[in-house]
């Protein structure tokens, strides 16, 4: 389960690289670092079990926190772990704002997302998307964000700790049970034949 | 079967898959961005200070847990903005923008940093709203600073934040403005000028978020 550090390390540099790229582009401004960031951004609230049909209304709520603190964020630190912090937020609200039906489909996003790839590879890694993203549903969001950052955005517990708020012992702690947890959904998913 | 090469292939195979950021279609995002550039042109040129409430406790703890917090928080208290956002804070903020709903037709066209014409024109009457209409101009001024950046094309990039100057000396973008234009000096090995104008910025904006920027691109100059 857990990836080897290189691995690691050479991810987040290649992330780190591509947020702040190029990296002496001065960021003048939160409509184009939301511009920059939105695909980014979707993604995390759909894996953070945003419904598709709401993603765009709550990546809107998420510009206008990100425009409000956009004199908070600290140049010299990871933009997306930011980001997050706040998509996390605003996803939390969103599943205690009212009850929500969690979808098992896809949509016409998911369609569109594999286009490029081979049509037989697309169906496959749509179903294991769909695999994944069914079996996060079944880790409380709270583990499921550090899960979500550490092994999908791979980024550092340092980061991870200081966009949740969270001592990094927790985050550490929240992120062995979200693997189990993860783990065992999967499995169930998979025995009962998603 | 493929269900049993997922479990043989395991979870870690399966956020392998998850990797990466697909593009969200088109649509969504031209929808998206015009409704954020629509909120921030509507919301007045939030001076990001003027209209920030106060901190959460959850903003306050990350500070604290990162040394380098405290950078940000200076950072807060300054931000010496011209005026107009002073004026501004009694006005629609951001938040109350997140309960309006999506955009209803027709829409005017915000895909570039134009305010929309229609809608300009339709509110000159309004004196207030000029405010608006330069910040997304000085918006507009400066975004090809930041493309010619990209593309390192430093002799571009200068030309545009010249044009930012003589269009909007004491604009509200005027730090970013002149860290775009060290950043391109030094791009450009102009090494006097560029070390010359990051110690006016220095000493204009103290506490500039876009200090580790500014000094980044003096690094490495003969």
């Amino acid at each position: 389960m857990t990836r080897s550090g290189t691995s690691s390390q050479s991810r987040q540099r290649e992330l780190a690289t591509e947020v702040a790229s190029p990296a002496e582009i001065v960021p003048i401004g939160s409509v184009a670092v939301y511009e920059r960031e939105l695909d980014y951004l979707c993604r995390t609230l759909r894996r953070l079990g945003v419904s598709p049909s709401d993603i765009e209304d709550l990546a809107h709520e998420v510009f206008l926190v990100l425009h409000r603190r956009w004199a908070d964020f600290d140049a010299s630190l990871p933009l997306r772990p930011w980001l997050f912090g706040i998509a996390f937020r605003v996803a939390s609200a969103y599943h205690k704002r009212a009850h929500r039906e969690v979808p098992r489909s896809w949509d016409a996003w998911t369609e569109v997302e594999d286009l490029g790839q081979r049509p037989d590879e697309a169906a496959e890694q749509r179903q294991r998307r769909a695999l994944l993203l069914a079996a996060l549903e079944h880790v409380p969001l709270e583990r499921r964000a550090v899960l979500v950052m550490h092994d999908l955005d791979d980024a550092s517990m340092r980061d991870i700790a200081s966009a949740l708020s969270i001592p990094r012992f927790t985050a550490y702690s929240r992120l062995r049970k979200a693997r189990r947890e993860l783990d065992e959904a999967v499995h169930r998913l998979v025995e009962r034949g998603l | 079967m493929r269900r049993q090469s997922w479990r043989g292939l395991g979870v870690q195979a399966l956020l392998e898959s998850e990797r990466g950021v697909p593009p969200v279609p088109t649509d969504l995002r031209s929808r998206a961005v015009r409704r954020a550039r629509r909120a921030v042109v509507e919301g007045r040129p939030v001076s990001i200070v003027a209209v920030r409430p106060r901190r959460p406790r959850w903003a306050i703890a990350a500070a604290s847990v990162l040394v380098v917090g405290a950078l940000a928080t200076a950072a807060i208290e300054r931000r010496p903005r011209p005026a107009p956002s002073e004026t501004v804070v009694a006005t629609p903020s951001p938040p109350a923008l997140a309960a309006s709903p999506r955009i209803a037709a027709p829409e005017p066209d915000l895909t570039s940093f134009d305010p929309p014409r229609h809608l300009a024109a339709a509110r000159q009457p309004h004196r207030a709203l000029s405010q608006e209409e330069e910040y997304a101009r000085e918006l507009r001024l400066l975004q090809p600073a930041r493309e010619a950046l990209a593309r390192e094309d430093f002799a571009s990039a200068l030309a545009a934040t010249a044009a930012h100057e003589r269009r909007f000396p004491r604009g509200q973008l005027v730090e970013e403005r002149e860290a775009l234009r060290i950043v391109a000096l030094a791009g450009a090995r102009r090494t006097a000028e560029a070390r010359a104008a990051a110690a006016a910025f220095h000493e204009r904006f103290p506490h500039s978020l876009l200090q580790k920027r500014v000094d980044g691109a003096l690094r490495g100059l003969p």
